[in-house]
């Protein structure tokens, strides 16, 4: 088990990640979520080791990645661009992480990138971006480490390499291999994962992909008796969705607390039709239109 | 604790040095003996011959003093000082540090790594030019003045000193966040003891105390003695010791070295332990040391304005020296707080 305990992180006086708790099992796939410079990036590079903690620990089957680096042979980090490998062929980087993780799978490596029709012996810098992504996905897959963190994987690539790269993670995910992947790719990650880490002010709300609603809230196509409650859409517990003519579609709080519900019924609406709570209507109702760390 | 990946990593950072700086060391060492005794003209090497043996220790003599070696030092010098910025400042730049740091091994193992190429670099073109520059000797006519000696003992000066530079710029890099920052902070500690002595007892002399002795006074306030001022900042004087002349080593010197080593090898593996890669590109990135360095950036500029501005008030130096320090103190503050702010992506 992958245990990150209330992790804090302060950069230039901005605190990033603010105790930050969530833990992910081996085997499991994990979409990381959340706007522009939430600090995902910063998220991963504290559990992979790059960056240093301000508090809190990173632990693997209970013992702390950052005491004990060699923990980090089940830990990968796949950045957002392989900077690092520029000057290195693509077989001149397997080669150097087939001394550094004892289970790199070097017939996987050659076979990916023969399917992927990446070159080789090519200069990693100078692979298109696209290029770079793939041969930088297969890389650390290849470690067949039992954590791979994956830092937006299909930035910037195109429809094609976009998925290839996803059908190589669907595999590694298969074969049992638990990732964190950070993306923007809401679809794709509610069709992979198994639970959305979502970052939001600093810190991160756990929904399983199954249910991402939990309860929590509710989509709903509401038509209403009338002229609409501006007051009432404009509370803080219901988010308007889409408005076509006298059809309302919300994001409604759920919560036993917030009463929003037993509202809008005692305006005895025409229509109340529930619907599926998707990842991006969760992904808006959470961190649409607000400041993201303060 | 042995790595081999980490050691692969490093050959392939700085291969390029491995090769040319044993060529560069043998063009400025045994290459200028072969043109000295084996390629200039006969006639000329006899009289130098004849010339030492007239001569009572006609070995220092033979052996020029070791000019030769000097600048077979200043040339590793540059190389060493280079591979230190490559191995530290510039992959702070390019991911390839955060590279690094994700691999399973301790920031102290790497640190080492690094730290190992570079010492091993200098070992091993030092000893190959010197087995090289000791064959020459050997074939040419001065041979009769061969002395193992004096061969060891610049080996063995010329590594200690060329490891402790190589070590403090090092450390200079654990703590610079970027390769300009480096490289200002690595030429600080070279200049730093000529430049604030001298305005140190410059500042303190216009404020009342004197550390200049009279002529003829032996001691100063406490009973200092007179030159101690000048010997510490000899001492403390590291380009000095690149072209010290054979005559001049001391067994102190290599102690003082092995310290510097020792010390700055500690400190830079500290330092690196505790490197924050989220300041990579400013011109510090641990924030105690940050301080630290603006202080001393601060009051020796502080210093150095005060000194210009005394210079314009003829009728009162010691108001002139306070009021240039004192705008400048304000002036540099605001400009270093602004720039210690800045990435660089150099």
């Amino acid at each position: 088990m992958l245990t990150v305990r209330n992790l804090h992180k302060t950069i230039d006086r901005r605190p990033v990640l603010r105790q930050v708790e969530f833990a992910v099992a081996q085997g499991q796939v994990a979409g990381l979520i959340g706007r522009n410079g939430t600090g995902k990036t910063t998220l991963l590079k504290t559990m992979a080791g790059i960056m240093d903690p301000d508090s809190g620990t990173v632990e693997l089957g209970g013992r702390s990645v950052h005491r004990e680096p060699s923990l980090k042979r089940e830990i990968v980090f796949v950045p957002d661009s392989p900077e690092g490998w520029f000057g290195y062929t693509a077989w001149g980087c397997a080669d150097l992480y087939e001394q550094v993780y004892p289970r790199f799978d070097m017939p996987y490596f050659k076979e990916t990138m023969r399917r992927l029709k990446l070159p080789i012996d090519r200069n990693v810098r100078h692979f298109s971006k696209g290029m770079r992504m793939m041969f930088s996905t297969a890389l650390g897959l290849a470690t067949k480490a039992n954590y791979i963190l994956l830092d937006e994987p299909t930035n910037g690539v195109d429809a094609i390499a976009k998925k290839q790269v996803l059908s190589l993670l669907m595999e590694a995910a298969a074969e049992g291999t638990a990732l964190i992947i950070s993306s923007h790719l809401l679809e794709e990650l509610e069709r992979m994962t198994d639970t959305i880490l979502l970052l939001k002010d600093g810190a991160v709300e756990s929904h399983v992909t199954d249910d991402v609603a939990g309860g929590r809230v509710a989509k709903l196509q509401v038509v209403f008796a009338g002229d609409a409650p501006e007051e009432w859409l404009a509370g803080r517990h219901v988010y308007v969705l889409d408005h076509i003519g006298r059809v309302y579609t919300l994001l409604l709080n759920t919560e036993p607390a917030s009463g929003a519900y037993e509202e809008l019924q005692r305006m005895e609406p025409l229509l109340i039709e529930p619907l599926p709570v998707k990842l991006d209507d969760l992904y808006v109702w959470k961190v649409g239109g607000e400041t993201d760390v303060g | 604790m042995w790595v081999s990946a980490l050691w692969k990593r490093e050959y392939a950072q700085a291969r390029l040095f491995l090769f040319a700086v044993p060529i560069v060391h043998f063009l400025a060492l045994g290459l200028q003996r072969m043109n000295k005794w084996l390629f200039t003209d006969p006639n000329m090497v006899a009289r130098d011959v004849s010339h030492l043996r007239s001569m009572m220790d006609p070995v220092p003599a033979a052996y020029d003093f070791g000019s030769f070696e000097s600048v077979g030092r200043i040339w590793l010098f540059l190389a060493i000082f280079v591979l230190a910025l490559v191995q530290l400042g510039t992959e702070r730049r390019n991911g390839s540090q955060e590279l690094l740091f994700a691999l399973p091994y301790a920031r102290r193992t790497i640190f080492l790594h690094k730290w190992l190429l570079g010492a091993a670099l200098l070992a091993g073109t030092l000893l190959l030019n010197t087995l090289i520059d000791a064959i020459v000797v050997l074939s040419s006519p001065m041979a009769p003045y061969f002395s193992l000696v004096y061969h060891l003992a610049q080996l063995g000066y010329s590594w200690l000193l060329l490891a402790g530079i190589y070590t403090l710029a090092l450390f200079v890099g654990t703590i610079a966040g970027s390769v300009p920052s480096q490289i200002i902070l690595s030429i600080v500690p070279m200049v730093l003891p000529i430049v604030l002595g001298q305005l140190v007892a410059y500042s303190l002399r216009l404020h009342g105390i004197d550390l200049y002795p009279a002529p003829g006074q032996r001691t100063i306030a406490g009973g200092i003695p007179a030159d101690a001022g000048n010997r510490l900042q000899e001492l403390l004087n590291l380009p000095r010791y690149l072209t010290l002349s054979y005559e001049d080593f001391s067994w102190f010197q290599a102690l003082g070295f092995a310290g510097l080593i020792v010390a700055a090898f500690v400190c830079g593996m500290l330092a690196y332990e505790r490197n924050r890669t989220e300041n990579n590109g400013k011109l510090v990135v641990l924030p105690a040391w940050e301080r630290a360095i603006r202080i001393l950036f601060v009051l020796v500029l502080s210093m150095l304005a005060g000194l210009f501005s005394a210079t314009m008030f003829d009728a009162n130096e010691r108001l002139g020296y306070d009021i240039g320090f004192v705008v400048a103190f304000i002036v540099i503050t605001f400009v270093l707080t602004k720039l210690s702010k800045i990435r660089l992506r150099i």
